[in-house]
């Protein structure tokens, strides 16, 4: 057998927008051999998925393959008609999403869509369809089956919805298995199970995969050849030893550096050079001072608990204290209770009880409704998780970032209001000339900028983060942490870091929290936490992170 | 900015030739609707016997009626009236609308529930008869024309509203704007319902062809503007009576009239949307 399974030779796509036409991919060659797991590596934007999308013809109307081939088992899957790829469709080549509670039909059983699947491809009666369901239902280890096919996509989790997917993708045994992030928005936890289950469908059955993902710790942790793609080529192709201790192409530099581990510091984020500037800016800024005793401290919360009419309460007995200056992190799963206490603390919705004293001053008692009239309101100010939708489409940049001004900080608009947003433009790192444009002209890290010049506009003492970077690749993930310490040091500021990213934690935060159900875990010095965590629960949080080493390590077994 | 729109508006209107169109026809209804009475060739409702029933020609262009009168005349000049009930009464509804709509959707809650059960409630009345039923409980005036046309539009603008609203209430630029100070009801008023417009402009404009087909419904059954003010709905009524002995124009050129005015309103819904969405700004 010396023909590889799939064959990409000079693949070229093609989008035709209302610019014109823009190269999504250019000239990416690759091969796949059988029951091998490829990894294509990138940030968005990179073509990765454009390139799974055009192997299994998934490609949106504006898109065309305008040169190269694609060859698999030697048939060039580009020149054959639509009828012969829907033979080959599911039964040959199948795929996996990034939303897996998306790409399921929401008003039909499980075990129906499944049966769907297989009998698609197969002839077969409706009995020996079902038994069939339920032999994949058991090899993605869905509990308790004979019960779960009757169920709908709404009332399984995340995790289970993508067990799902993958049985519907494996349904026909296909030799090629392309998924596409398929474990992003999972929680890490439940991504290792998945992600584990996948690795060993693939191995028993001789599948093979390429994995699409943005994160580098999971390839390296799942694949034995990593290939980067930057702008829509292959910049890079290696083992993952090679390609994360040697990385030879500059972007792939940047993007190892980029990726926090176990170990990194904010520093370490970027390349040397940049690295070199970082520091210096850092021994620029006088050293945080201890507060003189007698000082109140800044946050501090007892036994908060938050209930809703109906289910379980939300939060309990959740009790933290923060001084001036000081950056706590809040981590937990999905549903663990974290965005609501964070809400809490900044005041936008009200607890069922407890106590909350900001700078020895209760704020706990009053409403919500009216604490946008108190005068602690712009001390505590808020940066939203997703960069996209968290500014207001009809604002330009310069009115997101006035408005708290205007409201807050009692400026009225002409010149003294444009300075001030143009100096927190300039210290967050966004040219003025933006200014004028609307959010969807600007691109996600730049949001996210807009979003932190915001917060810091009124000169807050506490800001909470609310997964301030999940939603932008790694690379603009490093410019904003870091562009968030050097903020957090020039004006003393707290941060209440909330996330689900622990690697991102343990780089921004001293003190660590970890919620799980509403109730507190563990909390403590961030490096004894992780490092020593105290419960199963936390040690299982950690473990389940997938970093370059224990890749490394994994892959060398 | 307002150059920035213009341009934009332009732009859209070369991509699409059908908005244009509409656009024209429904400047030109407003045109006649302000100076219509001062270019019309007739008085439009002195009578003249003699004349009475004659096919469209040079001197009339749409014909007479059974009175004499000049159809095109009445058709020019009704154009006001129709536009005016139209226009108020889409207003009304828009503005009561939406503003109830937003606070449902934004506070859930029992406003939420109990507005949303009035609006069942309403919805479940045929609404032309409930229309039909408030102009004669309220008497045979322009006014309640306008009023009963607003309350039967009012259920789709709240639910319309409410849904928009709602999609949009736990987003972080909301949230963003309660830790910038503003209030509750600022949010919704200042943030969340001009975001909220496009999609509203949209079914304002289908909502005005709508608006004129009901008062002229109205009129045709003889609950709405009467005789002899010339209206278009009335003008379809009375010359119903002629179509049989073959007097096509009495009811054609009101009918056209009709048609070519909801016809514009609704493909310049459309074209709105594009206009007042500034996602569609590049």
């Amino acid at each position: 057998m010396t023909q590889p399974l799939l064959r990409i030779e000079d693949l070229h796509v093609t989008f035709s927008t209302r610019r014109g036409l823009v190269e999504a991919v250019r000239g990416v060659t690759l091969s796949l051999d059988e029951g091998e797991m490829l990894g294509l590596v990138g940030e968005s934007g990179s073509g990765k998925s454009v390139t799974g999308f055009a192997t299994t013809r998934l490609l949106d109307a504006a898109g065309r393959v305008t040169a190269g081939r694609i060859l698999f088992r030697g048939q060039d899957i580009t020149k054959i008609s639509d009828g012969d790829f829907r033979m080959l469709h599911g039964a040959a080549i199948s795929m996996i999403f990034q939303n897996p509670r998306a790409a399921l039909n929401p008003i039909r059983a499980i075990g129906q869509q499944i049966a769907d699947a297989i009998q698609c491809h197969k002839r077969m009666s409706k009995q020996q369809a079902a038994r069939e369901t339920l032999e994949l239902l058991r090899a993605v280890q869905i509990r308790d089956p004979e019960r779960r096919m009757a169920a709908y996509p709404h009332e399984l989790s995340g995790g289970m919805c993508q067990r799902v997917m993958i049985a519907i993708a494996i349904s026909c045994a296909p030799m090629l298995l392309i998924a596409d992030e398929p474990t992003t928005g999972l929680d890490v936890t439940t991504q290792k199970v998945v992600m584990d289950l996948l690795a060993r469908i693939a191995a028993q059955r001789g599948m093979a995969t390429i994995l699409i993902t943005h994160d580098l710790g999971l390839a390296a942790r799942y694949c034995r050849r990593v290939m980067v793609m930057e702008q829509g080529r292959l910049v890079e192709e290696a083992a993952p030893q090679a390609l994360f201790r040697n990385p030879r192409h500059v972007y792939t530099k940047r993007l190892v550096a980029a990726s926090p581990t176990a170990t990194s510091r904010i520093e370490d984020l970027v390349t040397d050079e940049e690295k070199s500037q970082y520091l210096a800016m850092l021994a620029a800024c006088k050293p945080r001072l201890a507060p003189p005793p007698g000082t109140p401290l800044l946050l501090d919360v007892k036994s908060l608990a938050k209930r809703y009419d109906h289910g379980s309460p939300a939060v309990t007995d959740f009790s933290m204290t923060m001084a001036a200056g000081e950056s706590v992190g809040l981590v937990g799963e999905s549903g663990s209770g974290k965005t609501t206490t964070s809400r809490m603390i900044c005041r936008l919705i009200d607890p069922s009880e407890g106590i909350i004293l900001f700078d020895g001053q209760s704020i706990g008692h009053l409403a919500a409704r009216d604490f946008h009239r108190s005068p602690v309101r712009k001390e505590i100010q808020l940066v939203f998780q997703d960069p996209n939708d968290s500014l207001n489409p009809r604002f330009t940049a310069f009115d997101c970032i006035a408005h708290p001004l205007l409201r807050l900080a009692g400026m009225r608009p002409g010149g003294a209001l444009r300075e001030r947003v143009e100096e927190c433009a300039q210290r967050v790192g966004l040219p003025a000339e933006l200014l004028p444009r609307f959010p969807h002209q600007l691109s996600g890290g730049q949001k996210a900028r807009i979003g932190i010049a915001r917060a810091i506009a009124c000169r807050p003492r506490l800001l909470v983060l609310d997964e301030p970077t999940a939603a932008l690749d790694v690379s603009v993930q490093a410019v904003v942490l870091q562009l968030l310490d050097r903020l957090r040091r020039e004006d003393n500021l707290a941060f209440l870091f909330v996330s689900h990213d622990l690697n991102v934690v343990r780089m921004m935060c001293d003190h660590t929290i970890v919620l799980r159900n509403g109730c507190i875990v563990e909390q403590g010095e961030s490096r004894a936490v992780f490092d020593n965590p105290k419960t199963a629960y936390t040690r299982e949080l950690v473990e389940a992170v997938p970093h370059i080493e224990t890749g490394l390590a994994a892959a060398r077994i | 900015m307002t150059g920035t729109t213009l341009r934009h508006a332009a732009w859209i209107l070369r991509g699409n030739p059908l908005t244009a169109i509409a656009a024209a026809g429904v400047v030109l209804l407003i045109v006649i609707a302000v100076f219509g009475s001062q270019m019309v060739p007739y008085d439009p409702i002195a009578s003249n016997v003699s004349q009475a029933l004659m096919p469209p020609s040079a001197a009339h262009l749409a014909g007479t009626d059974q009175l004499g009168r000049d159809t095109f005349s009445r058709l020019i000049v009704a154009t006001r009236l129709d536009l005016v009930i139209a226009v108020s009464a889409v207003g009304i509804s828009f503005v009561l609308g939406a503003v109830i709509g937003a606070f449902c959707g934004y506070s859930g809650g029992r406003l939420d529930r109990t507005v949303g059960r009035f609006v069942d409630v309403m919805m479940a009345f045929p609404l032309f008869v409930l229309a039909m039923a408030m102009v004669a409980a309220l008497g045979n005036r322009v006014e309640n024309i306008v009023i009963a046309t607003a309350v039967i539009n009012l259920p789709f603008y709240i639910r319309f509203a409410r849904a928009e609203v709602n999609i949009r209430r736990n987003l972080g630029w909301v949230e963003a704007a309660r830790a910038s100070g503003e209030s509750h009801i600022s949010v919704v008023l200042r943030f969340l319902l001009p975001n909220v417009l496009p999609a509203m402009a949209v079914q304002m404009s289908l909502n005005l062809g709508w608006a004129i087909l009901n008062a002229a419904g109205l009129s045709f059954i003889g609950l709405g503007v009467k005789p002899p003010t010339p209206e278009w709905g009335i003008m379809v009524a009375e010359g119903a009576r002629f179509i049989s002995t073959g007097r096509w124009w009495l009811v054609a050129f009101p009918g056209l009239a009709l048609m070519l005015a909801v016809l514009c309103f609704n493909l310049l819904g459309d074209g709105m949307r594009d206009i007042l969405d500034p996602r569609m700004r590049t």
